[in-house]
C-alpha cells in the first residue's frame, strides 16, 4: 500500500483528502505545518502533498527544504493552492505537480495515481 | 549757367527786392528758385518749396487751371494774368495774380519762369466796397448821410420804413423836417458837436415821421471825413427806440432763460422755470407744449395768477386745446413757422371757426395778441412756446416775435441736450448694470474656479498656458499660480509619472495637447510620484477644446482631479475580493470532496432521495464555483493582474470545439454552427473561449421556451466576426448599450433578473479589447439578440 503525506493548515481539507485517499487503498498520514521530520523518518511516504499557503508558514520553503534534502528529493511532490497564480511558483520551488482548488476528485486521484506510478 | 556774371548779379538782386514772387519751375513742376517775396507773403521758408511740386501749394480747386497754364507754358506759350489761391503756411490761401513764360536755355525749353503778386488785399478792398452798400440798403437801421450844411445826400430802406418817407423825396433836403418843432435848438449843439469831428453814439432824443408821429430813437451820428481831412458831412444811424429798449430787457431775459434752460438737465423742471420768468413782464400767458412724432402735450401754462392758471389748466383738459388739429398751436409745430397775431379783434375771433364756448373764453381771457414759436433744434420741432398778452396796450410785433424764436431755439437746443443726455444715461446706467453683473458674474466663477478643488487650467490654441488655478499650481508642485505660469515646464522635472499599467508616461502627449490635435475629450489616468518626497498621486487629467464661432479650437480647458482616494479605495476593494474568494475556495474544495464521499456512499442507491439531493447540492455547489471564479476575474481585470498569452490559433477550431463541449451541458436548445471559416487570429485561446462560452450559455440563458441558438462566422475586412443568435427575450436600445457594463443585468418581461453577478459580458468586452478587437450587441425587445465580436485576422 502506497503511502502519503498530506499537509495543510485546513482541517476539513485534510479529513476529506485522507477519506478519499483511503478509499482508493492509499495510507495516509496528515500534517497541519511544516514540522515533519518525525513523520518522515517514521512513516517513509511515497508522496507529499503541500498546500501552498500555510497558517504562517510559505508550503514553497519546505518545498525547498524537501527537495534539497538527499533523503526526500525523490519524493514525489503535490503541491496545492486556491492561487491559480502559484502554479508557477510551486514548480518553482520543486513541485513535481500543482493542482489548484477546489479540485474534481476525479483529476485529484487521477494525478496522485499517476504520479506513484513513475 | 554762370551765376557768377555780374550782369546775372544785378538782375538777381533785382529779383530779391521786386515786391511781386518770381519764381522758376523745372519741367517736372518742381520749384527751382523762388524769390525773397516768397516768404514774405506766403510765411513760407523757401527751402521749404525748392524742388517740391509747385501742385501742392496750389488750392485743389484752382490746380486743373494752374496744371492748364503750366503745360500751355512749356509748350512756348506765355501766360498772362491768371489768378491762383495760393497755401500759405498759416494753412489760408493767398489770392495770386500769375504771369508765365517758358524758360529757355540754349533754345530749348527748359522749364518756367513766372511772377506772381498777391491781389487778396486789392479784390479786399473791392469786395467791401459791393459789401459796404449791400449793408447800407439792407440795415435794419435807418442810415442817413448828410452834406456839411445839413442837406440828406442818401437814405436807406430802413430809413424809409422809420420814417415813411421815400428816398427820393427827402435827398437834397434839409434834414431838419425829421426833427420835432420844439426841439429845434438841439441841431446847432450836434453841428458844433460834429464839426469838432466829434462821434455821437446811443444818443436818444425824437424825431417826427411824415405821419406827424413823434417816435424815440437811438442815433450814432458820425462825421465824414473827405481824403484831405476836412468834414464833409455826417452820417447817421437812427434806430428805434422803442425796439431798443425792448431789445435790451429781451437780451437780458434771453440770458436768464439761457441760464435756466441749461442749469438742469430735466426739461420739465426748466421749461416750467422758463415759462414763469416770461409773466408778467413779456407776457400775461405762456403756455409750452412738447411733443413726439404723435402727440404734442402741454408742459406748463405760466401766468401771474395760480387761480387763472388752474382755470386754464382746466380749461385745456375739457378742449385738449394741444391736440386741437386747428389751433394755432398744433400749427405751428407741425409746420415748424411762428405765428403772429398783432391785434386779435373781436371781429377776428367771430370770423373764426371756434365754437360759441371758446369764443366765449376767448373774450373772457380778453386775449388782445398772440406769438407761437417752434420750439426748434436744428430742423427738429420738439415743441411749442406760446405768449398771450390780454392786457388792451401790449401788442406783440416783430421784435417780439424774435426775441420769442431766440427763446424757441434756446430751448431747443436745451431739450434736446436734456433728451440727448436721458438717453445717454439711460444707455450708461444700461451698461453699467450689464457690466456689474458681468464683474459680478465673473467674480463669482473666479471665485468658484479659485476654491474648487479640481485643478484648471487654460491653454491658448498654441498650448501656452494662459490660465490656473490654485489647486492647480499646488497638484503640479507649485507654490502659487503665478510660479506655474512663469514656468508651466517645470513640473515634469520633480515628478516621475507613469500611466495606468505602470509605464512610463509621455508628458509631451498630455490630454491637452491631444485636444489641441483635434482629439475628442482626451483623458488619461496619470501616476505621480514625487521624486523628493516619494508621495504618490493619481490623478485624471480631462481635457475639453473650446471653439470659436468658425468652429475652430480657440483653447482647452483641462481639469485634473486627484483620484488617489478613489484609487486606494477601488485597490483596496480588488484585493478585499482577490482574498475573499480565495478564502472561499478552500471550504468548497472539502466540501466538495465530501460531497464526493457521500456520492460513493450511495452508489448503490442511485434512485434514494437522499441520493437526489447531494445531486442538487453538488450542481449548486459548481454554480457558486463559477460565481466565485467570475469575481476572481472581475478582481483581477480591475487590478491588471489578468495575464493574456499570445499565440496564433484558429478560430473555426475553437468555435467548433466550444460548441462541442456546450452541446454536451444543455438539452433544451440545438446549437446550431452556420458558415465555418478557418482563419489564424493571434491571442489567448482560453481567453476567447471564454467569450465564446460566455455569449453561447447567455443566449441559452435568456431564451427559456425556445429551442435554438445560431453561431455564425463571417469574414471580415481585416477581421473575423463571429456572431451568436438567439430569438429569447431580447431587449432595449438603451439596454443593448449599456449590456457591457459592469454588474448590469437584463430583467424578463416581470422585472426579474436572471442569475449571476452580471459581469460575464463585462469581462468578454475587457477581452476582446485586450485583443484589439469589438463587440458589441443589437437586439430587439421580445425577438431576440445578437451578440458579435470581431477579431483582427493573425
Amino acid at each position: 500500500m502506497k503511502k502519503i503525506l498530506a499537509i495543510d493548515d485546513d482541517e476539513a481539507i485534510l479529513e476529506v483528502v485522507k477519506f478519499i485517499l483511503e478509499e482508493n487503498d492509499y495510507e495516509v498520514r496528515t500534517s497541519e505545518n511544516g514540522r515533519i521530520s518525525g513523520i518522515l523518518d517514521e512513516f517513509e511516504p511515497d508522496m507529499i502533498l503541500l498546500d501552498v499557503l500555510l497558517s504562517g508558514e510559505d508550503g514553497r520553503d519546505i518545498a525547498r527544504r524537501l527537495k534539497s534534502d538527499k533523503k526526500t528529493k525523490n519524493i514525489p511532490l503535490v503541491m496545492i493552492s486556491a492561487h491559480p497564480s502559484a502554479n508557477v511558483s510551486a514548480k518553482a520551488a520543486g513541485a513535481d505537480e500543482f493542482i489548484a482548488k477546489p479540485f474534481e476528485i476525479d483529476h485529484f486521484l487521477e494525478v496522485v495515481d499517476k504520479r506513484l506510478r513513475h | 549757367m554762370n551765376n557768377d556774371l555780374p550782369g546775372d548779379a544785378r538782375y538777381k538782386t533785382i529779383v530779391e527786392l521786386a515786391p511781386d514772387v518770381v519764381y522758376t519751375i523745372s519741367k517736372s513742376g518742381n520749384f527751382t528758385s523762388l524769390s525773397s517775396a516768397f516768404e514774405k507773403i506766403t510765411g513760407w521758408k523757401r527751402k521749404e518749396w525748392i524742388g517740391k511740386n509747385f501742385a501742392q501749394i496750389v488750392h485743389p480747386a484752382d490746380l486743373p487751371k494752374a496744371l492748364i497754364n503750366f503745360s500751355k507754358t512749356l509748350r512756348g506759350e506765355s501766360r498772362s494774368y491768371y489768378r491762383l489761391r495760393i497755401r500759405s503756411k498759416k494753412g489760408n490761401y493767398i489770392l495770386g495774380e500769375f504771369k508765365s513764360a517758358p524758360e529757355m536755355e540754349n533754345g530749348k525749353i527748359v522749364g518756367v519762369i513766372g511772377i506772381g503778386r498777391d491781389i487778396t488785399n486789392e479784390l479786399k478792398k473791392h469786395e467791401e466796397l459791393v459789401h459796404y452798400k449791400n449793408l447800407v440798403q439792407s440795415s435794419d437801421s435807418a442810415i442817413i448821410s448828410r452834406d456839411i450844411e445839413g442837406n440828406i445826400v442818401s437814405w436807406n430802406k430802413a430809413a424809409e420804413n422809420l420814417f415813411g418817407y421815400k428816398a427820393p423825396e427827402v435827398i437834397g433836403k434839409h434834414f431838419s423836417f425829421l426833427v420835432p418843432k420844439d426841439n429845434k435848438d438841439e441841431l446847432k449843439k450836434i453841428s458844433q458837436m460834429l464839426k469838432k469831428g466829434k462821434l455821437l453814439e446811443d444818443y436818444e432824443t425824437v424825431r417826427v415821421t411824415k405821419e406827424g408821429k413823434v417816435i424815440d430813437i437811438i442815433a450814432k451820428i458820425s462825421p465824414i471825413v473827405g481824403d484831405d481831412g476836412q468834414v464833409i458831412g455826417t452820417s447817421v444811424f437812427d434806430r428805434d427806440n422803442t425796439y431798443r429798449r425792448k431789445d435790451k430787457e429781451y437780451d437780458d431775459y434771453l440770458v436768464k432763460a439761457n441760464k435756466i434752460l441749461f442749469s438742469s438737465l430735466s426739461f420739465g423742471v426748466t421749461l416750467r422755470k422758463l415759462a414763469k420768468i416770461m409773466v408778467p413782464e413779456v407776457a400775461d400767458w405762456c403756455s409750452i407744449h412738447i411733443g413726439d412724432s404723435h402727440t404734442l402735450s402741454s408742459v406748463v401754462i405760466a401766468h401771474e395768477d395760480p387761480d387763472m392758471i388752474k382755470w386754464a389748466e382746466g380749461l385745456q383738459k375739457k378742449f385738449g386745446s394741444a391736440d386741437d388739429k386747428k389751433s394755432s398751436t398744433y400749427r405751428v409745430f407741425k409746420t415748424g413757422k411762428s405765428e403772429l397775431y398783432k391785434k386779435i379783434t373781436d371781429k377776428l375771433i367771430v370770423n373764426s371757426d371756434a365754437s360759441e364756448e371758446q369764443i366765449r373764453l376767448i373774450k373772457k381771457l380778453n386775449i388782445r395778441s398772440v406769438i407761437s414759436v417752434p420750439i426748434k433744434c436744428g430742423k427738429k420741432i420738439l415743441g411749442v412756446i406760446s405768449l398771450v398778452s390780454s392786457q388792451d396796450n401790449r401788442y406783440f410785433d416783430e421784435s417780439d416775435l424774435k426775441f420769442a424764436q431766440e427763446l424757441g431755439n434756446m430751448a431747443g437746443q436745451a431739450v434736446e441736450n436734456a433728451k440727448l443726455y436721458h438717453m445717454a444715461k439711460l444707455e450708461i446706467d444700461k451698461r453699467k448694470k450689464i457690466e456689474n453683473e458681468l464683474r459680478s458674474s465673473r467674480d463669482q466663477l473666479g471665485a468658484i474656479l479659485e476654491n474648487t478643488a479640481d485643478g484648471i487650467t487654460l491653454q491658448d490654441s498654441l498650448g501656452k498656458l494662459v490660465y490656473a488655478n490654485r489647486a492647480a499650481a499646488l497638484a503640479s508642485g507649485y507654490k502659487s499660480v503665478r510660479q506655474m505660469l512663469k514656468n508651466p515646464k517645470k513640473w515634469s522635472e520633480a515628478y516621475e509619472v507613469k500611466d495606468e499599467n505602470d509605464n512610463p508616461y509621455d508628458t509631451s502627449n498630455l490630454p491637452g495637447r491631444r485636444a489641441l490635435t483635434g482629439e475628442h475629450n482626451p483623458q488619461d489616468a496619470i501616476f505621480f510620484i514625487n521624486k523628493k518626497t516619494g508621495e504618490k498621486r493619481w490623478s485624471i487629467v480631462k481635457a475639453r477644446a473650446i471653439k470659436d464661432n468658425s468652429e475652430k479650437i480657440s483653447a482647452v480647458v483641462n481639469i485634473i482631479s486627484d483620484i488617489t482616494q478613489s484609487k486606494e479605495l477601488e485597490r483596496k476593494k480588488d484585493d478585499f475580493i482577490s482574498i475573499a474568494s480565495h478564502e472561499l475556495k478552500t471550504p468548497i474544495t472539502s466540501i466538495k470532496g465530501f460531497m464526493h464521499l457521500l456520492k460513493q456512499e450511495h452508489k448503490d442507491y442511485q434512485n434514494s432521495r437522499s441520493a437526489m439531493f447531494i445531486n442538487r447540492v453538488d450542481a449548486q455547489l459548481d454554480k457558486l464555483m463559477e460565481l466565485i471564479e467570475d469575481l476572481l476575474n472581475l478582481s483581477k481585470l480591475q487590478t491588471g493582474k489578468l495575464s493574456y498569452k499570445s499565440e496564433p490559433f484558429d478560430i473555426s477550431e475553437l468555435v467548433t470545439e466550444v460548441i462541442g463541449d456546450l452541446r454536451q451541458t444543455t438539452n433544451t436548445h440545438k446549437i446550431h454552427l452556420r458558415n465555418k471559416i478557418s482563419r489564424k487570429i493571434n491571442g489567448d485561446r482560453d481567453r476567447i473561449s471564454q467569450v465564446l462560452i460566455n455569449l453561447i450559455s447567455n443566449a441559452i440563458k435568456y431564451s427559456p421556451n425556445r429551442d435554438k441558438v445560431v453561431v455564425s462566422m463571417k469574414n471580415g475586412n481585416e477581421n473575423i466576426l463571429v456572431s451568436v443568435k438567439d430569438y429569447g427575450i431580447g431587449m432595449d436600445k438603451d439596454e443593448a448599450e449599456k449590456i457591457f457594463d459592469r454588474f448590469y443585468r437584463v430583467k424578463d418581461v416581470n422585472d426579474k433578473t436572471f442569475p449571476g453577478l452580471g459581469i460575464g459580458l463585462y469581462i468578454s468586452k475587457e477581452i476582446i479589447q485586450r485583443h484589439n478587437g469589438e463587440i458589441w450587441a443589437t437586439s430587439q425587445k421580445k425577438k431576440g439578440s445578437v451578440f458579435q465580436f470581431a477579431l483582427p485576422i493573425y
